[in-house]
């Protein structure tokens, strides 16, 4: 019971250190799904934020000042309180040899920048292997998509 | 005969009686019958004896019994003395028998006592027969002395002597005992003297002593082995002589001698002739022998003088005859002694012209001056020889280069006898190794001022040669590499811990295969350990039957090409990252916006719509300062350069920033330097605006940002300072760089693209500027640029500084 509503409201944390991006993505998950959606502006945040939460994924910027994403995710993996929490990174840097690199450090996936915002729930869920009846998102999608 | 015995003496008579009335008895009846005597009386042997040793008696009577003895013991005694003095028995009764055995024994007669008147007549009978006994042995004793003589002498010679009759039997020996042979004259008396004679001589004995036979009177003589009775056998020389028919004699005499030392001796003298023969036979044939040696000898040095002759007559012709060597002889001063064809043509003296002038005049006169030609004459005689090369002068005055072998010629006893001098003109040789010298020369120029590594190989993949170049790349010395195996060397650790392997590696497959292997992405170990990134070529040498020889190898640093492309991806990564960014923010707004699932929330509309706008702004700028930078980088854009006044475009920049000064609640301070400089002027505007854009956007709000210039070594230098954070001095040398931001964040908070200063900096450069920072942490930063000032500057101070007063804020 406790885990069908688990299920139903995820929590995702975004770590992020362009105001922009961090807002449209926050929007952009919580307008088309039901999960909850916290934001970072650096990855020292997000650790903090992780620990303190115990997100459901956590959506993680490569290129940031000071804490980059892969500098980010070692932090996060070898803390107790954040080891098991599924990371993906959500980059710009989508040259083959950079996704091989990132998806090399131990991530569920990597999300190319720029993304369609009515696709990134259910490349997030399908990343994280979240079945798609137990998630509103992809029906949804579906909906739009036939409509 | 009676009238001499009476006349002769007094008769001097032994009575040996026990019976003193006998005794008187007979002395009575002596007396009767008127002999004249005188008579001892004894009783016992031990006076009888005592008697006869004390004086010579006449006659003996002695009676038959006696106490004890006999009148027969008594006779045997003196018969053991060879006493011949007559005895007569007196005795009693007396058979037949005893009487023939007195006579027997010897007695001269007996007398009974009871016919006692017999007695003188028997006393005057023994004294008459030993009378003429005395007379008629005394011819006999003569011959018989003789005789014994004789025996002596032949007793007592060396020589033996035997007589044998008419059968070789012996009849007579000279010697009782025979000294020479050990036998007595019993043992071989009637013996054959044959029958020891040595084997093998008896046969020629027996017919010697046959031939001998023959001849009555007639001798032999001959050597023969005889049996010693001790047993050795012993040489006798015999004399023989036939003597059967003399009548004396009528036998064989054999004279006989030990020769057995002589012969031994003899052969003693014939061994050690026989040795000495034997010798001197050794002797004369080692003699024979040493003396064919000797003439062997002799004829082999008489050839090999002749062929020595013959050969020194060969060497002179040829030494006279060679052309291409100058031959020449000095005596120990250094004149000429001898000359042959090769120098005259060499050195162009005839012979008669330089014999007896001294060897200085082929020198140059340099070498005179400086003492050359005795120098090398004392290191010929110190060291023996000296080979040099030099240049010498030919008669007619032009020069050649000459190879010199000087040689000190002594005689055994180790005096110097002179110089030999061998010349040969390498004029020519030098000539073409002074090309060969000036093309290794050049090679060596181009191969070391090449800038990249040259590396020869050989079969084997050693190193033959390497360039400076190729070995500063590496990191060793040029020396230090030839000989080792390349591969080893450069591909022995590779920069990621693994090795190349020598089957794949393509320095070992161009030796291999013959062909040229090109490697745009090689590695190659330094001698430190480090790696070098290099691009080679590997090429091999072959000979005209396609056999690979070596080959060379061709590589350059590619460190700093790798860095640039490194940076190149880098800044292709950070552009796109830079361009995703405002372009994710627009796309995702717009996505939301167009699904119309954010139609209920007006809003959450506008915002998006909003960060939509800005990102496009954002990304606008962006795209602009790319093509900027990268139009004035590629030089592509022209600089419009006209002559300007520093203080107006310092006026228009400030005048431009004023809103932004007044948003940022920060004082602009200018003090106005007027210079004449020739410039764009929409650029160095845009290169002060960008400067002080910077310094109002870092400054805390409420200080001072400063905009001067100076004239400063024939340049105008701009100064834009602000009190600010500061920028860490790890970050002062980047910061020019594109998207080099102090702080990432900045470009979002400040608005940047990141590429402002890079902008600047490119500006600055086409004009021929210079663009630095200056900053303290915590105090702020100061920029500079400089700009080549064209003249002199219009004035020091402009009156600008009031104008810039009005702009504080």
């Amino acid at each position: 019971m406790r885990e069908g509503i688990f299920r139903m409201h995820r929590k995702i944390l975004i770590v992020d250190d362009e105001d922009a991006i961090r807002e449209v993505t926050q929007v952009t998950l919580e307008t088309l799904s039901e999960w909850t959606v916290r934001t970072a502006r650096s990855g020292r945040e997000g650790i903090r934020l992780a620990a303190a939460d115990h997100p459901d994924a956590i959506l993680l910027d490569v290129m940031m000042p000071d804490m980059d994403g892969p500098t980010t995710l070692q932090e996060l993996a070898s803390s107790p309180l954040t080891r098991e929490i599924p990371v993906l990174f959500l980059t710009a840097k989508v040259q083959a040899a950079d996704v091989r690199r990132l998806l090399g450090l131990g991530v569920k996936g990597v999300i190319a920048k720029p993304f369609d915002p009515l696709e990134l729930a259910g490349e997030v869920a399908q990343a994280l292997g979240w079945e798609p009846e137990q998630r509103g998102i992809p029906e949804r999608r579906l909906k739009w998509r036939e409509s | 005969m009676e009238k001499t015995v009476k006349e002769k003496s007094l008769i001097n008579v032994l009575l040996l009686e026990n019976d003193p009335m006998d005794a008187e008895l007979c002395e009575a009846e002596l007396r009767r019958a008127g002999l004249q005597f005188r008579a001892d009386v004894v009783q016992t042997p031990g006076d009888f004896r005592a008697k006869v040793e004390e004086r010579t008696y006449d006659v003996i009577l002695a009676d038959y019994n006696l106490p004890g003895w006999t009148g027969i013991d008594a006779f045997e005694y003196l018969r053991g003395k060879q006493s011949d003095i007559p005895f007569i028995l007196v005795t009693g009764a007396v058979g037949d028998e005893a009487a023939v055995e007195f006579i027997k024994r010897g007695i001269s007669d007996y007398v009974l006592k009871d016919h006692l008147v017999r007695l003188p007549i028997a006393v005057q009978k023994a004294l008459e027969d030993k009378a003429l006994r005395a007379e008629t042995t005394l011819a006999e004793r003569k011959l018989f002395e003789s005789n014994l003589r004789f025996r002596a002498l032949m007793e007592h010679s060396a020589d033996g002597i035997v007589l044998l009759n008419g059968q070789g039997e012996i009849i007579f020996t000279s010697h009782v005992q025979n000294q020479i042979l050990g036998y007595s004259a019993k043992d071989r008396m009637g013996k054959s003297v044959f029958d020891l004679v040595h084997p093998d001589a008896a046969a020629s004995g027996m017919k010697t002593f046959r031939r001998l036979l023959g001849t009555p009177g007639g001798g032999a003589i001959m050597h023969l082995r005889y049996l010693s009775k001790a047993g050795p056998w012993r040489w006798l020389e015999c004399i023989a002589n036939n003597l059967l028919s003399e009548p004396t004699i009528q036998g064989v005499v054999v004279n006989y001698r030990d020769i057995s030392e002589r012969k031994q001796a003899e052969d003693e003298i014939r061994r050690l002739n026989e040795e000495l023969e034997r010798r001197v036979v050794e002797r004369t044939a080692q003699l024979e022998s040493t003396n064919q040696e000797l003439k062997v000898e002799v004829a082999e040095r008489r050839r090999a003088e002749k062929i020595l002759r013959e050969s020194q007559e060969r060497f002179r012709l040829l030494v006279d005859g060679v052309r291409d060597y100058a031959i020449y002889i000095l005596n120990p001063q250094g004149r000429v002694v001898s000359w042959n064809a090769g120098a005259e043509r060499i050195k162009g003296y005839r012979a008669e012209e330089i014999i007896g002038r001294h060897f200085s005049c082929f020198y140059t006169l340099e070498d005179i001056e400086h003492g050359k030609p005795e120098a090398d004459l004392s290191t010929a005689v110190a060291e023996g020889r000296l080979e040099a090369d030099g240049l010498r002068i030919r008669k007619d005055g032009s020069t050649l280069w000459a190879n010199v072998v000087l040689t000190a010629l002594r005689d055994p006893s180790g005096r110097l006898n002179g110089f030999s001098a061998v010349t040969r003109d390498i004029t020519e040789q030098r000539l073409a190794h002074e090309a060969l010298e000036h093309l290794r020369l050049q090679r060596e120029l181009i191969l070391n001022s090449a800038g990249d590594g040259i590396c020869g190989l050989d079969q084997e993949g050693r190193c033959t040669f390497i360039n400076p170049a190729g070995a500063r790349m590496l990191g060793w010395q040029p020396e230090e590499l030839t000989g080792k195996y390349l591969h080893d060397v450069l591909h022995g650790a590779l920069g990621d811990g693994s090795r190349c392997v020598s089957e794949t590696c393509q320095l070992q497959a161009a030796l291999r295969n013959g062909m040229t292997h090109h490697s745009a992405d090689d590695v190659f170990s330094r001698k430190n350990g480090t790696s070098v990134a290099v691009d080679s070529v590997i090429t091999p040498i072959r000979n005209d039957d396609g056999h690979t020889l070596g080959a060379v190898l061709a590589f350059r640093d590619m460190t700093e090409r790798r860095a640039v492309e490194h940076m190149k991806d880098e800044f292709i990564s950070v552009v796109s990252h830079e361009l995703r960014t405002p372009l994710t923010a627009i796309r995702g707004s717009l996505g939301l916006l167009a699904s119309g699932k954010l139609c209920q929330n007006q809003a959450a509309c506008q915002r998006m719509a909003a960060v939509g706008v800005a990102n496009a702004d954002r990304l606008a700028r962006l795209v602009n300062d790319i093509l900027n930078l990268e139009r004035i980088e590629s030089g592509r854009v022209n600089m419009e350069k006209k002559l300007c006044d520093s203080a107006e475009l310092m006026r228009a920049a400030a005048d431009l920033m004023r809103v932004t000064v007044d948003g940022q609640g920060v004082t602009l301070s200018v003090e106005l330097f007027s210079a004449s400089i020739r410039v764009d002027s929409d650029r160095i505007s845009q290169v002060l605006i960008n400067l002080l854009s910077n310094a109002i956007k870092f400054s805390i709000r409420g200080s001072l940002v400063l905009l001067t210039a100076e004239h400063r070594e024939g340049e105008i230098v701009f100064e834009v300072r602000d009190r600010g954070r500061g920028i860490p001095a790890s970050k002062l040398s980047s910061i020019f760089e594109r998207f080099q931001q102090v702080d990432a964040t900045d470009s979002r908070e400040k608005g940047g693209t990141g590429l402002g200063l890079a902008i600047c900096r490119n500006i600055v450069a086409q004009h021929g500027g210079r663009i630095w920072v200056e900053s303290t942490v915590g105090q702020g930063s100061s920029f500079f640029f400089s700009l080549p000032l064209q003249g002199s500057p219009v004035n020091e101070r402009g009156d600008f500084q009031d104008a810039s007063k009005n702009l504080d804020c």
